[in-house]
């Protein structure tokens, strides 16, 4: 056996372990029969064929377009935060910071599938990472659109004491990097947990929570495009806004943990009807959070001057509306709907919990009664 | 989930040479000299074969001398039925080839 040969052999040998456990013997089958094919040429034609085959049965040719599509992704974005436009002492802190959070996006799929195994097998589960993961991409790309609208503010800013307020601006830097990169960490976490093989959600509560959590989402961002209240007649118009701006997508996130459970049979405990509800809870609020954020951003970042204008200076005699002032405003106010993404993963999870166990209360009591002398269980 | 979906050609040709005798055990590199398929076409369709549960595999009992042990593969019975049906359907002007390659007589 000539060198060639015993090299792309020894290749194939190595690249059956990518395969998945119950595939490995088809590939060992392919490198077993190598032997009896007779010609150098044919044999290695053999041996390809297996690489071929574990490049296909692995997913290597696809995690491999997943990967560089990510990190050319990632690199646009790295690209578009080195703009020229900002030059204060945290640019640097904030570039590094991007730089982070993309290479833990892109390597987070790939790290984590050790722990969690590969997408569970079915559509919805597909759907919710692709889509989480897209928005993933969209949420770091409106932060880097938002840095490089307003991120130049306070260049050349002339302090009485420049050495402390530098230091000021590198520490709040640090710490805007690392809760960035612990909030879309942990999101990307959450979405590849949920969507998991291991983890092995139901569909329909995937289904159901991301569902109903982007209308939520939309909801909320065709009443306040913004960031802004809108302002609708006194009275009754203006009490019915708000009760449908607060109420309605409460309700939508109320609604999952139900419409989950809904698919329980009877037999189902408790414990699984709150972990249902959970579940669809905790995707409804990630959901919601992240398409309202991005969607609120982008416009603001739009029509910057039409966001409401926060006083940076209550004096009459300063002059409003300048770019400083417009740029304090457009952060300030997407600084909310960043704090939302704390905040809705966590709302979702308490609403979908309480939605999820009220419906299985209803239900065992319903066949309580059904049942003389029967207990529901 | 199992999609339904008209056999290849390339998947037939297996078939056919599985069919030829059923109960007797084929190995990789024999189907595909008879075959004319490549080891990268061949193997991914005794995977499919085998996934929907018209192919059975094992490896050789005994170690033999001088090379490893071979995968051997033949169709189940649920897979010589199905072999049945795909030729007959995508054969009928051929049918008394499709018939000798299933050793079927007389039909």
């Amino acid at each position: 056996m000539d060198r060639t040969i015993r090299l792309v052999a020894g290749l194939l040998s190595w690249a059956i372990r990518l395969l998945p456990p119950q595939r490995q013997d088809w590939g060992a089958a392919v490198w077993a029969e190598a032997g009896e094919v007779p010609g150098r040429w044919a044999r290695l034609r053999w041996l390809a064929g297996g690489l071929w085959l574990v490049a296909r049965e692995a997913e290597v040719i696809r995690r491999i377009v997943h990967t560089a599509a990510a990190v050319g992704a990632g690199a646009a974005l790295v690209w578009l935060d080195w703009h020229p436009g900002t030059e204060n002492v945290a640019a640097p802190m904030n570039r590094a910071g991007t730089i982070a959070v993309v290479a833990l996006l892109a390597v987070l799929p790939w790290a984590s599938r050790r722990f969690l195994g590969p997408v569970a097998d079915n559509r919805a589960a597909r759907a919710v990472r692709t889509g989480g993961y897209l928005a993933m991409y969209a949420l770091l790309g409106v932060i880097v659109g938002l840095s490089r609208f307003a991120g130049s503010r306070f260049d050349h800013m002339v302090a009485f004491d420049q050495a402390n307020h530098d230091a000021e601006m590198r520490s709040g830097a640090v710490i805007g990097a690392i809760v960035i990169l612990a909030l879309i960490g942990g999101y990307a976490l959450v979405i590849l947990a949920v969507t998991s093989r291991r983890f092995a959600a139901d569909p329909a509560t995937l289904a159901a929570g991301s569902g109903l959590g982007v209308v939520a989402a939309l909801v909320v961002y065709a009443l306040m495009p913004l960031g802004n209240l809108l302002r609708p007649s006194p009275g009754w118009p203006s009490a019915a806004y708000l009760a449908v701006l607060i109420l309605l997508p409460l309700g939508l996130v109320l609604a999952a943990g139900p419409l989950a459970t809904r698919s329980t049979r009877g037999s189902a405990t408790f414990t699984a009807a709150a972990r249902r509800g959970t579940l669809a809870g905790l995707c409804a609020g990630t959901a919601a959070a992240l398409v309202v954020a991005i969607l609120t951003i982008t416009t603001m970042l739009m029509l910057p001057r039409q966001v409401d204008l926060i006083w940076a200076n209550p004096s009459p005699n300063v002059p409003h509306g300048t770019l400083f002032e417009v740029q304090m405003s457009v952060s300030d106010t997407a600084a909310k709907y960043e704090a939302g993404l704390i905040a809705g993963p966590l709302l979702g999870l308490l609403i979908g919990a309480f939605g999820g166990t009220s419906r299985r209360g209803r239900r065992l009591s319903g066949i309580a009664d059904d049942q003389p002398g029967g207990n529901g269980h | 989930m199992v999609r339904k979906t008209n056999p290849s050609v390339q998947t037939l040709s297996v078939m056919a040479v599985l069919g030829e005798v059923p109960v007797e055990w084929r190995h990789g590199y024999d189907l595909a000299k008879e075959t004319g398929l490549k080891s990268g076409t061949l193997y991914p369709i005794l995977i499919r074969l085998a996934d929907r549960g018209l192919l059975e595999a094992r490896w050789e009992d005994e170690q033999p001398v001088g090379r490893p042990r071979r995968h051997l593969y033949r169709l189940t019975p649920e897979g010589v039925t199905a072999a049945r049906a795909a030729l007959e359907a995508a054969s009928r002007p051929a049918r008394a080839t499709g018939n000798r390659l299933l050793g079927v007589e007389g039909t």
